[in-house]
Order: C-alpha cells, then structure tokens, then sequence
C-alpha cells in the first residue's frame, strides 16, 4: 500500500508524507518538507543591532514575539547590555501572551476537529458556536495581551535592545487582569472537553529538550536540561544539538547524541512539572500528562496545562509589574561587541539565535535554530513506530492517524525551511 | 469620510509579498481626512478578525495572484472576489480567514481589497521594480478614493 498526503492539512506550511508498506511492514516512510527554503539568517547580516529584532519579527506571524525576544535577548548578551527587572518580567508578559495566543489557536482550530471527526473548525461553526466563540474570545484576550504590551498583536514594536519605547498604562494592565480572572471558570470547561478526548493510545520513549526553570516554569534562561537528567549551558548548545539534512526536505533536522528528540509543550512540562503553577498541575493531573507521559498525541493536553499555567502567571506578572509601579527607564548602550547565543521557549519550543557583532554593531554571523526543526526526526521516528501498528486500520484511518500525531506537535514548516546559514568561524 | 481601516497585509521578508505593508508606509506620510486609521497587520493571519472588529468599513491591501493580471498591476476587488475555501487550513492564508470571518458572521459590513499583483515573492527585503511603482500606483489610488 503507498499512501501519500500532499500537503498535509491544519499545519502551518507545506509538507507532505509518504508512506510506503507491503505486508504489515513499512518500506518507506518519509516527511517530505517541500517549501522553498527561506534565507532570512543572510538578511541579518550587516544589519545594525537596532535593526535585527525587528526584521526577526517578520520571519513568522505566528511566534514574532518569540522571535523579537530571543532576538533582542541574544543582542544585549553580544552587546554587554543587562536589562531591568521591569523589563524582564514584561517580556516574560509578551511571550505567555504569545504562547496563550498560539497554544489556543492550535488546540481549537487546527487540533479539535481531529476529535470531533470533521475535517475542519468551518463546520464547528454552526455546530458547536458557543465553543468556537469561547474560543476566539480566548484568542482575542491574548492578542490584547500583546497589543498592550508590545504595542501590536503581531510583529511587536515597543520591545527594543536594552527595554521598552513603550510601556502600557496600569488602566491597561488592570484591565487585561480583569479579563484574565474572568477566563478561568471557561477554561474549566475546556480542560474538560480535553479530558474528555479520546486519544489514540501509543507510547514512545523520547528525550525531551528544554530549558531549565530557574524557580519557574521557563521561558528565558541559561540552562538546557534533558528527561534524563543531563544538563548543558545555553552557551555550549551546540556540543548537544546538531543539526542535519536528509535529501527530502528543504528544512534541516536535528538530533542530539545521534538520535532524535523532542522540544515544546510536552518536553518542557516533562522537564518542569514541579515548577507549574499550582492550578496548572491541578489540570495537568486531571489530564493526565506528567513527567513520564511518553505518548506524542499527548501534546495536546500538555498545551492545555500550560495555557492555564500562562494565564496565572501573567495575571501574577501583572501584580507585580503594578505594586512595583511601571517606571520609565533609559535604554542602556552597548559596551562592546561580540558573539552570542540566547534561546527562548516559543509555544513549539527551543528558539535559538546566535549573533556575532563586529566592532561596527552590525552583525557578521547569524544562526537559528527553530523548534520544528528539531522535532522533524521525532515525528518521522514516531510515524515509523505507529503506522505499523495500524497499519490493519486501512487507508483512511491511517492517514487521519497521521495526520492527527503530525499536528500534535503543530510544526510550523514555514519557520524551518531556513536552509542557508552563515557559519560561524 | 470617517471610520476607515486601511490595513496592509503580508511578509516584507518575502518580496513582492509586502506590497501592502509597503504602501501603508507610505500612507503614513500623507495627510488622512480624519477617521482613517492605518495598520501593518503583516502575517497576523486569524488575527485580522481582532484587528478589524468595530470597524464597519475596511479596505485590505495585499500582494495577490490576480488571474490574468500582470505583475504590477493594480486593483480593487470586492471581498466577494476571494474564493472561499472548503477548510480553514493553516493559520493564515486571507482566504481561509475571509471564508472563517463570514462563516463566523465577522466580515466588516464594508470590505475592499486592494490587490497588487506581486512579479517575485522571494526571500530578501527589496520589492521588484513593478511592485515598487505599484506601491506608488497603489497610494495614488487609495488617496484619489479618500479625496
């Protein structure tokens, strides 16, 4: 039997898959990624620090915050330049508000009609309109969310090396807690719809990537971790990360010790279960995800718990940033110019961007490195693994078994097809 | 005239693909009659839905394959011209929001598009030479219209 789906639906790009099987064994198995790759990491070059964050923002209009920050993040550590407290804990405010936004448009609209057994959110619509409209009420308290403090809902202005041009008003802030406290009852109801979801029962054993949360679940920080235990500098990310390319795709893999492994909502909250909020690990239980879960269509729950994680923090985020009291700081200039590297935890997970400055603060050498990328072997290793076992489901059944374990990790193919990179020396 | 959204639409690392951010750059240097407000919405995909609520009347502008047109050329459409499709796919092709926001009922009562037909939707910042003049071509249009 040879099953091939162009253009594989509910993800963000093109990709397609190819499977190939004769007697209950697979002969082939493939994700082809076919867009054309996308250069953006020869644009930076020469580009001036001021300008870098916001051309980084255009890569994607899906994680441009996640861009911006790791963006601007791995510019001050090139730079010498340290940031505020305030700073740090508005941007922490953008990226849940990016992670609210990207997590909730996954699991309604491109992960829900999976379950519901239709082939797209349209037909919802009409037959479930209170969950649709509960829906992009959601999406749009995010969208706020970064509106206010990035000054737009997409491709953020106000973030700049060093802080903010802008800071949001307290009415505005208020406001958005407001509207965060209100969320919670509804999102009871969606943590129930999602436990109420039948999963497809499989299991593999995978290495999770994360960051380290220093004493909170992460979004920013100096510390790589793995489900076994195995920890590394930010700094030193590439002795365990390796990129690679397979002739069917324009976007490169990636692999760590030689094998695959996975980043993103569950990696991290395998990594970091203890560090989620003490409502989030109420759902997380209720879920049923948790530091041993190895079922990859699991994902989705996993996202969940961290919508309601990010929805407590940011009202917590909030609390702070008013008793504090937003003060107008001056931007800090930059006392030298060298190379470095930042990541971030963007909604798929591990963003890296390394930067190399010359003396005249513009860059030399750009690199980064986009979470599907590095899920790609993960998935493909999963798909050889499950299609056998349902290989008996026939042709349909199949493919929408697939389809169902590729969305669950929500790869963003447009974001991994950057091809060409400029070494570093 | 009073109350209207012009938003650009598109990616200004793609090319011919940010004509419509190119042209709302522009626009920032004219003189609006008041009520015109002006947004670079580049790919917000489902969140034009957020982005245009409240407004009753708003005209797109975008790089677009016009069927039979010419690179460079300019044009305006009705929302009505943009196929709809059987799915929403991905997050963000304008079709697939157009054809969710009138399922949904949340099209503005009033929507235009300007459609500038791209010649190179490739990575690097630079707008070929038709889009350039479209861009000028596009804001000559869109100011005759507010005049």
């Amino acid at each position: 039997m040879k099953i091939a789906v162009n253009h594989l639906a509910r993800i963000e790009g093109h990709a397609n898959l190819v499977i190939d099987s004769a007697r209950g064994q697979v002969r082939e198995l493939r994700l082809e990624i076919v867009e054309a790759p996308r250069f953006f990491e020869p644009m930076l070059k020469g580009c001036h620090y001021s300008e870098v964050a916001p051309i980084a923002a255009r890569i994607c209009g899906i994680c441009s915050n996640s861009h911006t920050l790791v963006s601007l993040e791995a510019s001050e550590r090139a730079l010498g330049i340290e940031v505020s407290e305030q700073t740090r804990q508005l941007r922490r405010l953008l990226a849940f508000g990016e992670i609210l936004q990207s997590h909730l448009v996954q699991l309604y609209f491109m992960a829900l009609p999976d379950y519901y057994g239709v082939a797209s959110i349209l037909p919802l619509v009409h037959s479930e309109r209170a969950l649709v409209h509960h829906a992009l009420e959601l999406k749009r308290l995010a969208n706020d969310i970064l509106r206010v403090i990035g000054g737009r809902p997409v491709h953020p202005v106000t973030p700049v090396v060093g802080g903010f041009t802008r800071l949001p008003d307290a009415a505005e802030l208020m406001d958005l807690r407001r509207r965060l406290v209100l969320v919670l009852p509804d999102l009871e109801a969606t943590v129930e719809i999602f436990a109420g979801l039948d999963y497809p029962d499989f299991e593999r054993e995978v290495t999770a990537l994360s960051l380290l949360g220093d004493g909170d679940y992460p979004v920013f920080g100096d510390t790589l971790v793995t489900s076994g235990g195995r920890g590394a500098a930010v700094a030193d990310f590439r002795d365990l990360v390796e990129e690679y390319q397979v002739p069917w795709s324009t976007a490169k893999f990636a692999r760590m010790d030689g094998r695959d492994y996975m980043v993103g909502p569950l990696a991290r909250l395998r990594n970091n279960h203890d560090r989620l909020s003490a409502m989030a690990r109420q759902v997380a239980e209720a879920l049923d995800v948790g530091p041993a879960t190895a079922n990859p269509y699991r994902i989705l729950p996993a996202r969940l718990v961290e919508v309601v994680h990010g929805v407590e923090r940011s009202i917590h985020l909030i609390d702070d940033l008013l008793l504090a009291g937003l003060q107008e700081e001056e931007l800090p200039a930059p006392d030298r110019f060298g190379a470095a590297v930042a990541v971030i935890e963007a909604p798929r997970g591990l963003l890296f961007h390394a930067y190399d400055y010359g003396d005249d603060g513009r860059i030399r050498a750009a690199d980064c490195i986009i979470p599907t990328a590095q899920n790609l072997a993960s998935i493909e290793a999963d798909l050889r693994l499950r299609v056998p076992q349902v290989l008996d489901l026939g042709r349909e059944d199949l493919t929408r078994q697939c389809e169902q374990l590729i969305r669950a990790y929500d790869p963003c193919i447009s974001c991994s097809t950057h091809l060409l990179r400029v070494d570093f020396d | 005239m009073t109350d209207l959204l012009i938003v650009g639409v598109g990616n200004l690392l793609m090319g011919d693909d940010g004509a419509g951010l190119r042209v709302i750059e522009r626009l920032r240097g004219e003189i609006l009659p008041e009520g015109v407000r002006l947004e670079d919405a580049g790919l917000c995909g489902l969140g034009l839905l957020d982005i245009w609520r409240g407004h009753r009347k708003v005209w797109l502008i975008d790089a677009v394959n016009v069927a039979g047109g010419c690179p460079g050329e300019v044009r305006w459409l009705p929302a009505q011209a943009v196929p709809r499709v059987e799915r929403f796919d991905a997050h963000g092709g304008l079709e697939a929001v157009l054809t969710l926001a009138a399922e949904l009922g949340e099209l503005p009562e009033e929507l235009e598009l300007l459609a500038i037909v791209p010649e190179q939707v490739a990575p690097g910042q630079r707008l070929s030479a038709a889009c350039a003049r479209a861009v000028e071509a596009a804001v000559g249009m869109v100011l005759e219209r507010l005049a």
